[in-house]
C-alpha cells in the first residue's frame, strides 16, 4: 500500500531520531489506539477476575443455559438463541462500520452516510437487546428460589425472584454481580459508541469531512466501534458458552 | 537510501485535521470522481466470523448431548474466540496495514501483561476453591447457609422454592 512505500523510504537509522513519525499514523489515531489498549486492560482484568470466581466456585456455578433462555414472542426454553442474535447484530454493525470507513477512504459521502446509519441502527438494537436480557434476569421466574440473605443483620431464608447485587435466584450472587458489572460496562461502551457514531453521522451529513478533505474521524470512531465488538466476542464466550 | 522530506508545519501526524493528512487515507482523487468500492475482503471476513459464531452456537447447544469434555470445550471456544479477535483487530481495525513499530507496540505490551494476569489469577482461583468451604459469605448465600454444602446447586433450589411458596 501507499503508506508502506513511504515508510520504506525512511532510513531505519534515522527513524527514531526525531523529525519523522515512525509509526506513520496520525496523532488522533495513535491516541485512539492507546485509549483502546488501556480499555482492553480494564476489560481483561474484569474477565480475569470473573475467571477467578468461575474457578473458585467451579462446582456450584450457575449454568448460563438455565438463566438466559428467553426469546421475544416465543414461549419456551431456547438457550443461546437470543444471545446468538445479539452477537450477529454486533458483528453485522461492525461490518457496516468497516464499509463506512472504506467509503470514507474513497471520499464517498453518500456511502459513508448509508453505512454509518446502519451501524447506528445495529448498535441501538444491541443496546435494546441487552436491556431486554437484563430485564428478564432481574425479574426472574415466577416460582423463584429459596436463598439465605442477611435481613436486619441476621441470615434468613426467603423466597427470592430474579437477581440483583445481593441475591441471585439462579445460584451464586457473584455470578449476577459479574454479569451486571461486565455486561453493564460493555453496554455503556456500546451506548457511548452509538452516541459517538451519531455525532459523526451528523457531521457527515453536514459535510464537515467533505470540507476537511478526508474521513479520518470516521476511521477513529470505527476503531472504537470495532473494539466494542471485540470485547463482546470475549464476553459472549466467557459468559454464555463456557 | 532516500530520505523523505520532512515539513513539520504540514506533518499530518501532528496536525491530524490537515487537509493532506495521511497518504493512505486520502487517495489522490479528482473532485467529484468516486473510485469503485473494494469491499470483497470485508465480506470475506464477515462470512468467516459468521461461520465461526454459528459453529460456536451449535457446539454450545449440543455440548451435553455430544458429551464433550470440559477441557476440550475450553480450548475449542477460547481458540475460536481468539481467531475472531484476530480478524477484528487485524482486518477490521486495519492493524495489518500499520507498520511494524505500530503493530508491535500495540500487541506485545498487552499480550505480555494479560497472559501473566490470566495465569496468576486462574492459578489463585483454582487454589482458593479448596478453602471456600471454611468461611465464605458468598458460598453461604448460594447454598442455604452452607448446610447443604456443594450439593445444593441452582437447579435443585428451583423446586424447593416452589414448595416453600
Amino acid at each position: 500500500m501507499a503508506h508502506d512505500v513511504a515508510a520504506a523510504q525512511v532510513d531505519s537509522k534515522s527513524l527514531w531520531g526525531g523529525g519523522v513519525s515512525p509509526m506513520n499514523v496520525s496523532y488522533g489515531k495513535l491516541m485512539m489506539w492507546l485509549f483502546l489498549i488501556s480499555d482492553a486492560f480494564t476489560f481483561s482484568s474484569f474477565l480475569a477476575s470473573y475467571g477467578f470466581m468461575r474457578h473458585k466456585y467451579d462446582d456450584i456455578w450457575p449454568n448460563p443455559e438455565d438463566v438466559f433462555h428467553h426469546f421475544p414472542f416465543i414461549e419456551g426454553h431456547i438457550p443461546l438463541a437470543y444471545v446468538g442474535f445479539m452477537t450477529f447484530v454486533l458483528i453485522m454493525s461492525s461490518v457496516t462500520m468497516v464499509l463506512a470507513v472504506e467509503a470514507g477512504h474513497r471520499n464517498d459521502r453518500k456511502a459513508v452516510t448509508k453505512w454509518l446509519f446502519w451501524t447506528i441502527i445495529g448498535g441501538l438494537i444491541f443496546v435494546g437487546s441487552q436491556a431486554w436480557e437484563w430485564y428478564h434476569f432481574i425479574v426472574g421466574t415466577e416460582h423463584g428460589a429459596v436463598r439465605s440473605i442477611i435481613v436486619d443483620g441476621e441470615w434468613k431464608e426467603v423466597v427470592v425472584h430474579g437477581a440483583n447485587m445481593v441475591y441471585n435466584e439462579y445460584g451464586l450472587p457473584v455470578f449476577a454481580n459479574f454479569f451486571f458489572f461486565i455486561t453493564g460496562f460493555h453496554g455503556f461502551h456500546v451506548f457511548s459508541g452509538v452516541v459517538i457514531n451519531f455525532i459523526i453521522f451528523l457531521n457527515v451529513l453536514k459535510g464537515t469531512y467533505e470540507k476537511r478533505g478526508h474521513y479520518e474521524m470516521v476511521e477513529k470512531a470505527g476503531l472504537y466501534w470495532h473494539f466494542v465488538d471485540l470485547v463482546w466476542v470475549f464476553v459472549f464466550t466467557f459468559f454464555y458458552l463456557l | 537510501m532516500a530520505y523523505i522530506h520532512y515539513d513539520p508545519i504540514n506533518d499530518p501526524s501532528i496536525h491530524g485535521d490537515h487537509p493532506g493528512a495521511l497518504p493512505h487515507l486520502h487517495h489522490k482523487v479528482e473532485k467529484g470522481v468516486i473510485p469503485p468500492a473494494q469491499t470483497k475482503w470485508i465480506w470475506k471476513v464477515f462470512w468467516i466470523m459468521l461461520v465461526i459464531t454459528i459453529v460456536e452456537l451449535i457446539v454450545g447447544f449440543q455440548k451435553d448431548a455430544w458429551n464433550l469434555g470440559k477441557l476440550f470445550l475450553q480450548i475449542f471456544f477460547i481458540g475460536l474466540t481468539i481467531v475472531k479477535a484476530y480478524y477484528i483487530v487485524y482486518a477490521f481495525m486495519h492493524l495489518k496495514d500499520e507498520n511494524r513499530p505500530m503493530r508491535y507496540s500495540i500487541i506485545y505490551p498487552f499480550l505480555m501483561l494479560i497472559i501473566y494476569l490470566i495465569f496468576i489469577v486462574i492459578t489463585e482461583g483454582v487454589y482458593s476453591k479448596v478453602y471456600k468451604h471454611d468461611i465464605d459469605p458468598i458460598f453461604k448465600t448460594a447454598t442455604h447457609g452452607g448446610d447443604h454444602g456443594a450439593g445444593a446447586a441452582a437447579g435443585e433450589s428451583h423446586s424447593e422454592g416452589g414448595t416453600h411458596k
